[in-house]
């Protein structure tokens, strides 16, 4: 008994029982790291550690933690883990890459139109939801060597309900389409930015070299993701003369987690 | 050994510890995708494709071919359509108000040519009454400077009907003698040393250039009297070679591109001497060297301090009202200055306007 008195009053024993109660307080710190929300807020995820700091300079922001215990992503055959709190941050966005789309040829001279679709699947786990933005990499997009299409330019502010070309012009325009295009491309039954229905081959825009937002949502999409479909149309009109030629576009399509 | 143990426990510890990092906001996108669209018809490749639909009235630059024969004046020419195979040799003349079309069939036939200002030809016929295999055809009173259409149809000996010939021809331009605009005088701009003169160029489609012209006596008349100071498309001129005083006159013309010239827009400019008064606006005056304040108000003899570009010269307050006109001589020059004399303290002179 005075041996184990006298152990307990030396300073290996302190220190061996500053080692214990720091392994104890571990699982704690678990418990305190768990998901918290109340009515309004919800928080992700949340970590206790040594020492966290946010930095920035002109052209980067980094956010940083230290403390953390065997923090760091794994995997075996079936399982990816991604330990630790920033780790847990992690979200993931993919987006399918289709085939160019060849338009069916149209005359130049007595006019016509065509109209083409093209697909993009965006998955993401992000809870936030993502963005998806479509631009073209030239003004006017639709241009062979000597000639182009005029980007269409909708009569107001809004998409037109229909794609509307004048004889004496051609224009090239789209139309996104699925269940999370934008308010912008939703439509009431005659007019776009307006109601809730989203009718095939309506509410036309124009390109250009500027992105515009056209789908997108506030939750993740993950695993099955969604698909939202870009109908193109080029038109030109009956008294106006198109050079003949091989037209082409470049389409610039971005998915941005939010 | 035991604190060996322990340093090791901690340093094992601690390194236990990770440090992380966060990066925002992650993107997918696709670039590159293209849409490709064919667009057949007229290609101005010169070759008449009439499986693209072109044809002389939707694709003329193709769907014709040069007149051998040019008319007098300028701009005219004859077009043709070649799409039948029964005639060839085609061959027309165009002058101002007539048009001489010649052609030759493989066989004898007999033709039929209509013209007009549209494809209804509607402006004449010319029928043949023999069977030919050379043909010709000459069409007066036609309007100058107008595209016309026409239709060649025939019958060969034998009755077969032969695929027409269409075509179109552009009489002769008559010459231009009609001169441009003449240029708009917006401003003038008189500084220091310079005249500054803008205009806005005649809208005339055929406007080539202007030509200014200068003269101390008089507005010049014409594009080639006076002194040639500008000429080219730019609209506005800065008279440099000028002398403080005197007196410029300016006329402006216009050129077509035929060679006609506009009637002149006159302006006349003439260099002033400025005087600028301290009391209103002091700061023109913080540099102004002081020299000794003069006794002698009506002549006082002053030298410039320096031959910069800007000398001063600084008159003392206490001339006041019997300054009402003031000469200043300096030199052989002789400056006289007008205007509120009482609020005058200081001015300055540009050497230059002398």
């Amino acid at each position: 008994m005075k041996a184990l008195h006298s152990f307990i009053k030396s300073r290996n024993a302190r220190f061996i029982c500053f080692v214990i109660i720091i392994l104890i307080s571990i699982p704690s710190r678990s418990i305190l790291a768990e998901m918290m929300q109340s009515t309004g807020y919800k928080i992700e995820s949340d970590s206790i550690n040594i020492e966290g700091k946010n930095s920035s300079s002109t052209s980067y922001i980094l956010d940083d933690t230290a403390g953390e215990l065997s923090t760091g992503d794994s995997n075996s055959t079936n399982f990816y883990m991604h330990a630790g709190f920033w780790q847990m941050q992690e979200s993931y966005i993919s987006i399918s890459t289709p085939s160019d789309l060849a338009l069916t040829s149209i005359q130049g001279l007595s006019g016509g139109a065509t109209e083409g679709t093209l697909d993009w699947l965006v998955k993401t786990d992000n809870v936030a939801g993502y963005t998806m933005t479509i631009a073209s990499s030239t003004t006017p997009s639709l241009q062979s060597g000597s000639d182009s299409f005029a980007d269409y330019a909708p009569s107001g502010g809004n998409p037109d309900y229909t794609f509307t070309n004048t004889a004496a012009n051609s224009s090239f325009g789209f139309s996104p389409e699925g269940t999370e295009v934008t308010q912008r491309y939703k439509d009431n039954g005659s007019i776009c930015n307006t109601g809730s229905s989203e009718a095939s081959g309506k509410c036309w825009d124009g390109l250009s070299t500027t992105p515009k937002t056209i789908a997108g949502s506030t939750t993740s999409n993950h695993t099955a993701g969604n698909t939202t479909t870009v109908r193109f149309r080029a038109e030109s009109g009956a008294s106006h003369i198109q050079t003949s030629g091989d037209y082409t576009v470049s389409i610039i399509i971005t998915a941005m987690t939010l | 050994m035991i604190k060996s143990s322990r340093t090791l426990i901690l340093l094992g510890f601690f390194l236990s510890l990770t440090f992380s990092t966060f990066i925002g906001k992650i993107q997918a996108g696709t670039d590159g995708i293209n849409v490709k669209l064919g667009v057949n018809g007229c290609d101005n490749n010169g070759i008449c494709e009439a499986s693209n639909g072109e044809d002389v009235n939707s694709c003329p630059n193709d769907c014709t071919v040069i007149p051998l024969g040019t008319g007098s004046g300028s701009g005219g020419g004859g077009t043709f359509s070649i799409n039948s195979s029964n005639f060839h040799d085609l061959v027309i003349d165009v002058s101002l108000t007539d048009a001489t079309i010649e052609w030759k069939t493989a066989m004898p036939t007999l033709t039929v040519l209509k013209w007009g200002e549209s494809t209804d030809y509607v402006s004449g016929t010319i029928g043949g009454y023999f069977f030919f295999r050379d043909h010709k055809a000459e069409l007066i009173n036609l309007k100058s400077n107008t595209r016309y259409y026409f239709s060649i149809s025939g019958q060969n000996i034998y009755g077969t009907i032969i695929q027409p010939y269409v075509g179109t021809f552009v009489t002769s331009t008559p010459p231009d003698t009609t001169p441009p605009s003449k240029p708009k005088i917006t401003n003038k701009i008189i500084s220091a040393d310079a005249i500054k003169l803008t205009w806005i160029n005649p809208s005339d489609i055929d406007f080539d250039y202007v030509r200014l012209m200068r003269s101390e006596k008089s507005f010049p008349k014409t594009p080639f009297t006076g002194k040639l100071i500008y000429e080219n498309k730019r609209q506005y001129f800065t008279d440099l070679n000028v002398t403080p005083v005197k007196k410029y006159y300016y006329s402006l013309f216009a050129r077509d591109k035929t060679g006609n010239f506009s009637l002149g827009a006159e302006v006349f400019a003439q260099m002033e001497i400025k005087i600028v008064t301290c009391d209103l606006d002091p700061s023109l005056c913080a540099d102004i060297p002081s020299l000794s304040p003069q006794t002698d108000n009506r002549n006082i003899p002053i030298t410039f301090p320096t031959l910069k570009s800007y000398s001063y010269i600084t008159v003392p307050s206490t001339m006041t009202a019997s300054l009402s006109m003031l000469e200043i001589k300096i030199n052989s020059f002789k400056i006289k200055i007008k205007g509120i004399i009482s609020t005058l303290q200081s001015f300055f002179i540009n050497k230059l306007n002398f």
